[in-house]
């Protein structure tokens, strides 16, 4: 007779990755009886999905902080958050996708439940600070991205795109598998627990080993969050994925990846001294290069890329402030990447407007006379780029001065300094946007589709959200902090 | 969790674990050693008598025909890799039946479910990989008719990688 | 338990217009296309009325309830700005002021509601007018009933938000609109004004320990009489700075002048928000800080001031209006400027209690103006009128009960609270009684400007109603062009900048029915004429029925100065009255005198000049449009070429520059991205490791 341990097992906890899973599996044997052409069932099923777990995750929102599964799942406040906001972007991409799908005739049915999967995987990897399980839920979550990314095959670019995303993020899985096996090594655990105490117990060479895989799983984030310089994949993936896989990508893999990069630096707080300054020259380096980068851009998608790039830039200073003093918790952090992840997608929103006849159409000059065609969608780009400026009344503005704040009182003057330029230059491009929707007129009369009820409602719902979250922050702040 | 020194910390730090792979380096050392004596050698002293009968890939055999860098079809990995998943697949299963007999019965309990799971995953992704038609060698015959239809000859014009134009 | 049962019936009073507001904007055009215009007219009005005439009931009864004797009441119902040093929760106040207010905001509302069901019902646009008319009388509501500045601002905000879609209702005639952006923005400096003001009372009252931090709330404020008291001067500031905010959106002097192009609204518009409700909110608004104004006799002697001087404008500038609805703008302004007249007299109770008989005869001469002219074709001069009353008999005789009601004749509404401001001002002691006495000077400004009201309502009553022939019979076609005889001549002005750049010209040719020779007027249906009825019945009554009565039950509410009783006040306001309007009818008995015909050569100087507005408006609207211009020119050629384009666009360049530089790594290829990766693993570990021995 054996006696094998049995993991305590939290269904609660597991539930909205659960659900979202099963729905996935649901999306996929309606693919399966290949209803010809029409995607709407897969597509309401996800949605079915996407709000069974909302439920499941609203039910048992702020009951502590709960380990589960052999500790594998953590089930706490700020992974509930990330699931809540992951929930809410892959809602808002499933809300644009079919108009944009069929337009570029796109019929694959699988990309429903590859959302799904992708999601789910990005709330495995926000609700784990088991390495191992962050490992896991990134690959689920990048290994559906690759396919989503890649989804449009009568076409170069997203094909492309989907290769140097493959070719790259399995390149840099690597470094972070590594770091793993190193953090392994020194403490014998795969969870970020055990890494306070060795390191504080430790000997000299344990502190190497530590610092190593520390290093190299911050590359491996590094990588899925776009900092420079393990960056340059961005801009061309971005753009040559489809606009609604890019709309999901560029929140949901920031959301997860960032709430895996907050428990990270939480545990290796008490080796600060060594890597504040590396960690420091990379933030820099991405505000100031990703605005930098921006400002040369012809192509929305390549802009919004840059900018997704500087914005993971502010929100690292946040870490930092985080590492720096520990009082500072997730709340700001969170709070930016909810209004990032609605004026981002908010704003891909639109833009999958564009397309048409099969053709992406992303260059800046596309969005002239956005204005006249579609007065509410332009009106509602003008807001998400307000808002990514950080503008007041718009979200990013709380967003930013939250980081700012942080940033101060942690004492990291100079990294705060380094925020508000990168935001000015943020300023030229985001309004260059903004100018070519209202001000510029069109050379040629474009083509525009109308806009059908699924993307009118999501972006009109990513401006009231932008604006109702800046309204009311201080409720949200305490919801967050619960 | 541990808390305090790690295994290999216990064992006597890092010199005595380098020294239990000192064999195995002057091992690799002595290998690499001869190999290049060896290369080294006959390239110095060998004669060089060079015809191009001699150059040729195989110096008694067919004639080459062609490059041999050629493309082969993706659709040759593609039913490579479906064909090691589902294999290796089953391997995970051997660890766990080994104990499942002798386990106790929350374990059983447990571990059935997991099963169960894992296995209508494996099913249900076997079905897929066959309706798609992706072990099928010519999908066109397999996969629906309307992702077939959309796709054109590539464009010149799109064979630019991204961001070189940008 | 009290107070949850006024939390009711407060709910309700502000829900059902802003239910029906939603019900209009939402349903209306649904319903125009599955039931047809006529159906949905009917329905659709119904219930607009009823979005006002609910609360109007349930002020009633809440006025029942509340006795007449009870203290203010504070109703709370959700909290709003909630920080940890101040809020401003929506809270509500119940007292005789407030109660006052919505009696004649929801009651005259609902009246005409009732008659624009029958004056708009050709209009395409029936939804959406009733859609700002409901929104109007939310803000509206709100307005009244708040219980604090904060909330009071944004009822404040939202009647001007109504008053501008209102007056630009017709939008697609250009003028209209233009109308609408002024009224729009010239509102805009008085609620500058006002928000200042509000910053000043915020920064007077945060900076005092207070245990309450609802420190802008009514009650809280009264009891800071203390505080009030410290600090006179900044009292006074305050006090100036709200009634900048009261003058714009009251229309007294200095920002008088959108009113009257307010009248580009339809006429109900004109006689709700226009004359009725509205533009009183002002003297509310100073009703209201009645306990603040009382410590300021600065403040007051130039409210009492600047209300005579607008009175007396007002009055001579209506002589030279030929547009029906003109000449009751420039009444409205001028009886406005009579309860500012009060207010700076330290009589606020009877500024309010001229607010409430204006509203009956205002609303009703407005009506009545706008019964004529929907008997006239939709033409609005007075010179092609006469000789109506035979045509309009029911309208005529409303006129003729407001007419007398507004010249202060006994026993009409407007004789009673006429006098009492009149008397409040000439024996007030707001300054103590010594040295030149502002405020009694505005008394006896205001005296002469009832002789001047009798006069140009006279003058009014009988061009339309009365005289001898029936002019429009000899009308030529040439002549109904001329509907605006006296162009205005900013338009031109502000045109030239493109700043009211709307849609182009367009007039619809079935609103653009013209007066002819032939057309014989008819009186107006039951739905419009029975709102004049009661309106005259109320322009009778409200006087001797509410006088001294509502002054004495408004004491609770507002404070008022002691002032001296005057014996010859009332024997002097009839007077000046009869004397007015005799001498009205001296001059146009004959009815048009050729000085003021269709040639405005012959007109007198002094006329012309007053029909002008004595180039004020023009002044000021061309003058700042041109300094704007002018701002604008300057910033654009020196601002924009130096600053925006040496500084900012030369680092905008290099900024460039650098970004050009960093993108030529940008190379596209995946192998070349693994090596920058590459580069990036060695740089971080490399300078982990560096850190960790403590440098190279």
């Amino acid at each position: 007779m054996y006696y094998p341990p049995v993991p305590t097992v939290d269904p609660l906890a597991l539930g909205p990755v659960g659900i979202l899973s099963l729905f996935g599996v649901l999306g996929l044997v309606v693919e399966l009886l290949r209803p010809k052409g029409k995607n709407g069932t897969i597509m309401l099923i996800s949605l079915v999905g996407l709000a069974a777990s909302a439920i499941a995750l609203i039910s048992d929102f702020g009951a502590g902080t709960v380990r589960s599964f052999g500790q594998m799942e953590l089930h706490d406040h700020l992974g509930s958050i990330s699931e809540l906001i992951l929930l809410v972007v892959a809602t808002i991409t499933v809300l644009i996708s079919e108009p944009y799908l069929k337009e570029k005739k796109i019929a694959f049915g699988e990309f429903y439940p590859l959302l799904l999967w992708s999601t789910a995987g990005a709330m495995i990897m926000s609700t784990s600070s088991n390495l191992l399980m962050i490992f896991l839920g990134l690959e689920v979550l990048s290994i559906s991205l690759y396919v989503l990314c890649g989804i449009s095959r009568s076409e170069e670019k997203s094909e492309e795109s989907a290769a140097k995303y493959f070719l790259l993020g399995a390149f840099s899985s690597g470094f972070l598998l590594y770091g793993i096996a190193l953090i392994f090594g020194a403490t014998g655990h795969f969870d970020l627990l055990s890494v306070t105490s060795v390191w504080a117990n430790g000997s000299a060479s344990s502190h190497n080993l530590l610092l190593g895989g520390f290093g190299l799983i911050v590359v491996g984030l590094c990588f899925k969050t776009g900092m420079i310089p393990f960056h340059q994949w961005t801009p061309d993936v971005y753009q040559g994925a489809p606009t609604n896989v890019t709309a999901f990508m560029s929140a949901a893999a920031k959301v997860a990846a960032f709430a895996a990069f907050w428990r990270l630096i939480s545990a290796f707080a008490p080796s600060l001294q060594y890597w504040l300054a590396p960690l420091s020259a990379i933030a820099v380096l991405t505000i100031l290069g990703g605005n930098l980068l921006a400002l040369v851009q012809t192509d929305v998608k390549r802009i919004l890329a840059y900018s997704s790039i500087s914005h993971a830039g502010y929100i690292l200073v946040d870490l930092l402030a985080h590492a720096k003093d520990p009082s500072i918790n997730y709340v700001s952090m969170e709070f930016y990447l909810l209004s990032y992840a609605l004026m981002t997608v908010g704003a891909f929103a639109v833009l999958s407007l564009l397309a048409a006849r099969g053709k992406e159409v992303t260059k800046l000059s596309d969005l002239n006379g956005l204005w006249k065609r579609n007065p509410i969608a332009a009106v509602a780009l003008v807001a998400f780029m307000m808002s990514l400026v950080g503008l007041p009344p718009f979200a990013g503005f709380f967003g930013k001065v939250l980081i700012f704040s942080d940033a101060v009182k942690a004492g990291l003057v100079p990294l705060a300094a380094v925020l508000a330029v990168g935001s000015v230059i943020s300023a030229a491009y985001y309004l260059a946007i903004a100018k070519a929707a209202f001000v510029d007129e069109p050379n040629e009369s474009p083509v525009q589709r109308p806009a059908t009820l699924g993307p009118q409602t999501a972006f009109v719902l990513c401006m009231i959200g932008v604006i109702a979250i800046s309204v009311f922050i201080s409720p949200i702040q305490s919801f967050f902090q619960r | 969790m541990i808390v305090g020194k790690t295994l290999r910390e216990e064992q006597g730090m890092m010199p005595k674990v380098f020294g239990q792979y000192v064999g195995i380096l002057a091992m690799l050392l002595i290998a690499v050693i001869i190999g290049a004596v060896m290369v080294t050698g006959s390239w110095l002293f060998g004669p060089k008598k060079v015809s191009s009968y001699k150059n040729a890939a195989y110096e008694c055999g067919v004639e080459p025909v062609g490059n041999a860098r050629e493309r082969f079809p993706i659709k040759f990995y593609l039913v490579g890799i479906l064909f090691i998943l589902f294999d290796i697949e089953v391997i995970f299963l051997w660890s766990w039946i080994s104990i499942f007999k002798h386990a106790t019965p929350a374990f059983q309990k447990f571990t059935f479910f997991e099963f169960i799971t894992y296995m209508s995953t494996w099913i249900i992704s076997y079905l897929y990989v066959i309706r798609v038609g992706a072990i099928d060698w010519d999908e066109t015959v397999s996969l629906d008719s309307s992702k077939l239809t959309h796709m054109s000859p590539i464009q010149e014009s799109e064979l630019e990688p991204i961001g070189v134009t940008n | 338990m009290r107070t949850t049962y006024f939390q009711q019936d407060v709910l309700l009073i502000i829900l059902c217009p802003i239910v029906g507001f939603l019900i209009q904007a939402f349903l209306g055009g649904i319903a125009k296309k599955k039931l047809g215009p006529s159906s949905t007219r009917n329905l659709f009005g119904f219930m607009a009325v009823l979005a006002v005439a609910v609360p109007f009931v349930v002020t009633l009864r809440v006025l029942t309830n509340f006795g007449p004797v009870s203290s203010p009441l504070v109703v709370p119902l959700a909290p709003w700005i909630d920080l940890n040093s101040f809020r401003a929760p929506f809270e509500f106040l119940i007292d005789p002021l407030s109660l006052t207010m919505l009696l004649v905001i929801t009651g005259i509302g609902s009246l005409i509601h009732l008659y624009a069901i029958g004056y708009m019902a050709k209009d395409k646009d029936f939804t959406r007018f009733f859609t700002y008319m409901n929104l109007f009388i939310a803000a509206m509501t709100i307005l009244v009933l708040a219980n604090n500045l904060v909330l009071l601002f944004v009822g404040w905000e939202g009647v001007g938000l109504c008053s501008y879609l209102l007056i630009g209702f017709w939008y697609k005639d250009k003028a209209n609109t233009i109308a609408a952006n002024k009224a729009f923005i010239v509102n805009r400096i008085g609620d500058f004004g006002f928000m200042i003001g509000l910053f000043l009372l915020y920064c007077l009252m945060s900076s005092k320990a207070h245990r309450h931090t609802r420190f802008l709330s009514y009650d809280v404020l009264r009891t800071s009489i203390e505080t009030f008291h410290n600090h006179p001067a900044i009292v006074t500031g305050i006090c100036l700075l709200l009634f900048v905010g009261a003058c714009g959106k009251s229309a007294q002097f200095p920002l008088y002048f959108w009113l009257p192009d307010a009248m580009a609204g339809p006429t109900p518009v004109s006689a709700l928000i226009h004359a009725a409700t509205m533009v009183t909110a002002g003297v509310f608004l100073l009703n209201r800080l009645s306990f603040l104004f009382v410590f300021s006799p600065v403040a007051c002697g130039v409210v009492a001031i600047v209300g005579a001087f607008t009175a007396l404008f007002a009055a001579v500038i209506a002589f030279g209006q030929t547009d029906i609805k003109k000449v009751l703008a420039y009444s409205t302004v001028s009886q406005l400027g009579f309860m500012f007249v009060a207010c700076g007299a330290g009589g606020f109770s009877a500024g309010i209690f001229h607010v409430v008989t204006h509203a009956f005869f205002k609303a009703l001469l407005f009506l009545g103006s706008g019964a004529v002219i929907y008997a006239m074709a939709h033409n609005q001069d007075m010179r092609n009128y006469g000789k109506l009353s035979k045509y309009l008999p029911i309208t005529f005789i409303c006129m003729l009960i407001a007419f007398l009601a507004i010249s202060g004749i006994p026993p009409f509404a407007g004789f009673y609270s006429k006098e009492a401001i009149i008397g409040d001002a000439i024996g007030n002691q707001v300054f103590g009684g010594s040295g030149i006495n502002l405020v009694t000077v505005a008394g006896y400004t205001a005296l002469f400007a009832a002789l001047l009201t009798g006069f140009y309502m006279a003058r009014l009553t009988w061009l339309t109603f009365l005289g001898k022939e029936e002019r429009w019979r000899s009308i030529s076609t040439d002549h109904s062009h001329h509907a605006e005889a006296v162009p205005t001549p900013a338009l031109e002005v502000q045109d030239a900048f493109g700043f009211f750049a709307s849609e182009p010209l367009q007039l619809e040719e079935e609103d653009h029915e013209e007066l002819t020779a032939d057309h014989n007027p008819k009186e107006v249906p039951l739905i419009m004429s029975l709102p004049l009825v009661v309106l005259a019945i109320g322009s009778i009554a409200a006087g001797f029925l509410l006088n001294g009565k509502l002054v004495n039950w408004l004491q609770e509410s507002v404070q008022t100065l002691p002032f001296h009783e005057v014996s010859w006040v009332t024997p002097a306001g009839i007077t000046a009255g009869v004397l007015g309007i005799l001498v009205g009818i001296a001059v146009y008995f004959q009815g048009l005198p050729q000085k003021e015909g269709w040639d405005i050569g012959k007109w007198s100087r002094f006329r012309v000049w007053a029909g002008s507005q004595f180039g004020y408006d023009k002044a000021v609207t061309g003058g700042a449009c041109a300094s704007g211009n002018d701002i604008a020119n300057f910033l654009s050629s020196q601002f924009e070429r130096w600053i925006i384009e040496g500084v900012l666009g030369g680092i905008a360049r290099t900024a460039k520059r650098i970004g050009d530089l960093i993108k030529t790594t940008q190379t596209g290829f995946a192998r070349l991205y693994a090596a920058v990766i590459l580069c990036g693993v060695i740089g971080l570990v490399g300078w982990i490791f560096i850190s960790v021995r403590g440098g190279f």
